[in-house]
């Protein structure tokens, strides 16, 4: 028998892969990450030294509100897409567990976007390789965490997806959520608060109370030689003063894996302990 | 698993708020035949139904084919096949595609589906999306996928609302033939016309609980439920003598209208009042049965607990 985790799995991973906004969002984050600027400059024949440490920069400022985008969109209406229709009352009345149910779409969901992931990164790695190869580790680091990342908002979409009733109430709440993680903390919300209060010590906790925030400074962190290191911003600078920069990326890595683990297990609890249609 | 009680349901408590959907029902369901669960609107038919498939959570115990729901879930709902009210398949899939993908969750064979799909009348249209069938070909085809792995319950949920009269009957007559290989069919319907022409046995619920469980017949019995008769004798015959031979075969209620004698009767005792007409001397020129039915039951009933 084919185990109904891996059919659940598969053809959440096939949706996800023929969803609209993952193939925007794949074809996008290709041509922004890599395609336009190197094809530009490299007709103009005014391509820097410096280039790939550029390319790595640019993905992770683009990765940064772009996944989150494109995975609480897809996973917050995951689960409340499926119970409108009345598909997910059918697929729990079938021998398959919740738990079943409920991971074989969650790591559906996280493949198809990490497989997204892969072919925008996957280019510009291609021509970092070919160019300049000692990027090739903040390339690396910079697809990882913005995987992490992708798991952490198909975690928090999954709570939106389990708690509301329809399609566009969940794709309402995934993207008023990424607003506020991603437009409201970028328009200067940390710096307001720090120097209204002035206290830089709740920098770090409402750093880390964004998983988009603690990625994009993991990734900077990491890249030591990209020109775009300088837009760590305060939150950084004041980790990297206080803690050093080893133990301020295992304090960042550590929340970014707790981002991962915990709204998924919220969410899943909730599932779990709710009949098939709320 | 091979005893006589194939759904065991014990002191089932389902709450929405303050609102007791189900109130400490138990019942059981014997092997085989129709089994039609009814009651009024909000009495708990769907939530019960839904409880059996574990769809619902709820305080209690239920096993089907001696599998626990809560305990064992996956090998109890491989003992059901369910059909939804409402089409519930992914529209995008083909018909084939579907039976493949709930086929593999349930280990068929290949060989299996084509039996279905000649079985429910869709093999023209296996290659054609779920979203382009009609209701009643949906409808079909989930009962297909409900069969898949020949599971021994079916549970159906209102099965004829969406259908035209047409395909109600053709969905009668499938049912017909799976209950002749043996499976125990549980359905709710608000259609007493599909109890008439299918149900062997009734359950039914009232504010979550059982009210009653029979068969059809030894309901009307309970209830001391009776035919209505009208008889119209010739011109000739005498009014009173009349009267007093229906009354002598137990019929009360008599009105005349004209020729016409209308009276309430047991069902058993209608040959008794004709005979008794003729020994009279009364020439019976017409007469018209209306034999008690599932309404006038379910009226009895429901209008006994509301008192």
């Amino acid at each position: 028998m084919t185990s109904p985790f891996l059919m659940i799995m598969r053809k959440e991973l096939k949706d996800s892969l023929q969803s609209k906004w993952l193939i925007t969002f794949g074809v996008t984050f290709f041509f922004l990450a890599l395609g336009v600027p190197y094809i530009i400059l490299g007709a103009g024949g005014l391509l820097p030294g410096d280039y790939p440490g550029m390319v790595v920069g640019t993905l992770v400022t683009l990765a940064v509100p772009l996944v989150p985008l494109v995975s609480l969109a897809m996973s917050s209406t995951s689960i409340a897409g499926e119970r409108e229709v009345g598909t997910m009352e059918y697929l729990l009345a079938q021998p398959a567990t919740k738990f079943e149910v409920f991971f074989g779409k969650y790591l559906g969901l996280v493949t198809a976007l990490t497989l997204a992931m892969f072919l925008g990164y996957g280019g510009a790695e291609l021509i970092v390789y070919s160019t300049n190869p000692e990027f090739v580790m903040s390339f690396i680091y910079a697809l990882a965490y913005s995987l992490l990342l992708a798991g952490a908002s198909v975690g928090l979409g999954f709570i939106v997806s389990v708690s509301v009733k329809t399609r566009a109430a969940a794709i309402g709440t995934g993207l008023f959520l990424w607003f506020v993680l991603v437009v409201i903390y970028d328009s200067g919300f940390l710096g307001v608060i720090t120097v209204a209060l002035d206290a830089d010590s709740l920098l770090i906790p409402l750093t880390l109370a964004n998983p988009v925030e603690t990625t994009r400074i993991l990734a900077l962190m990491h890249m030591s030689e990209s020109p775009l290191r300088g837009e760590l911003g305060p939150q950084a600078a004041y980790l990297l003063q206080e803690y050093g920069s080893i133990t301020a990326s295992r304090i960042l890595s550590g929340v970014l894996i707790l981002w991962v683990v915990v709204p998924v297990a919220i969410s899943y609890l909730i599932f779990r302990k709710q009949d098939a249609t709320i | 698993m091979s005893t006589n009680i194939i759904i065991d349901a014990v002191n089932i408590t389902k709450q929405y708020g303050d609102f007791k959907a189900l109130d400490g029902l138990s019942l059981q369901v014997e092997r085989g035949g129709v089994w039609a669960l009814l009651g009024p609107n909000g009495a708990g038919k769907t939530t019960f139904l839904k409880c059996l498939l574990g769809l619902k959570e709820f305080s209690g115990e239920i096993k089907i084919d001696g599998y626990d729901i809560h305990k064992d879930p996956k090998k109890a709902k491989f003992q059901i096949g369910y059909v939804p009210q409402h089409p519930s398949l992914y529209r995008e899939m083909s018909v084939q595609e579907s039976l493949r993908y709930f086929g593999d969750m349930r280990d068929v064979k290949r060989s299996r589906l084509r039996e279905l799909l000649e079985f429910v009348g869709l093999e023209l249209w296996a290659r054609q999306p779920v979203g382009a069938l009609s209701g009643g070909m949906q409808q079909r085809l989930m009962l297909a996928v409900a069969l898949l792995s020949d599971p021994p319950v079916l549970l159906l949920d209102e099965p004829t609302a969406n259908l035209d009269v047409n395909r109600q009957v053709e969905f009668r007559n499938l049912i017909s033939l799976l209950v002749k290989e043996g499976k125990t069919v549980v359905l709710t319907t608000h259609l007493l016309g599909d109890v008439d022409h299918i149900a062997e046995k009734i359950m039914l619920l009232n504010k979550g609980k059982l009210v009653v469980k029979s068969s059809v017949s030894d309901l009307f019995k309970q209830l001391d439920l009776t035919s209505q008769m009208f008889v119209e004798i010739s011109d000739n015959a005498n009014e009173q003598d009349a009267i007093s031979a229906l009354e002598k075969a137990g019929a009360n209620d008599i009105q005349v209208k004209g020729n016409w004698f209308e009276m309430r009767i047991d069902p058993s005792k209608k040959i008794s009042a004709i005979n008794n007409l003729r020994e009279k001397g009364c020439t019976i020129n017409d007469f018209k049965i209306e034999e008690p039915n599932l309404e006038d039951a379910f009226k009895k009933i429901t209008s006994g607990e509301e008192n």
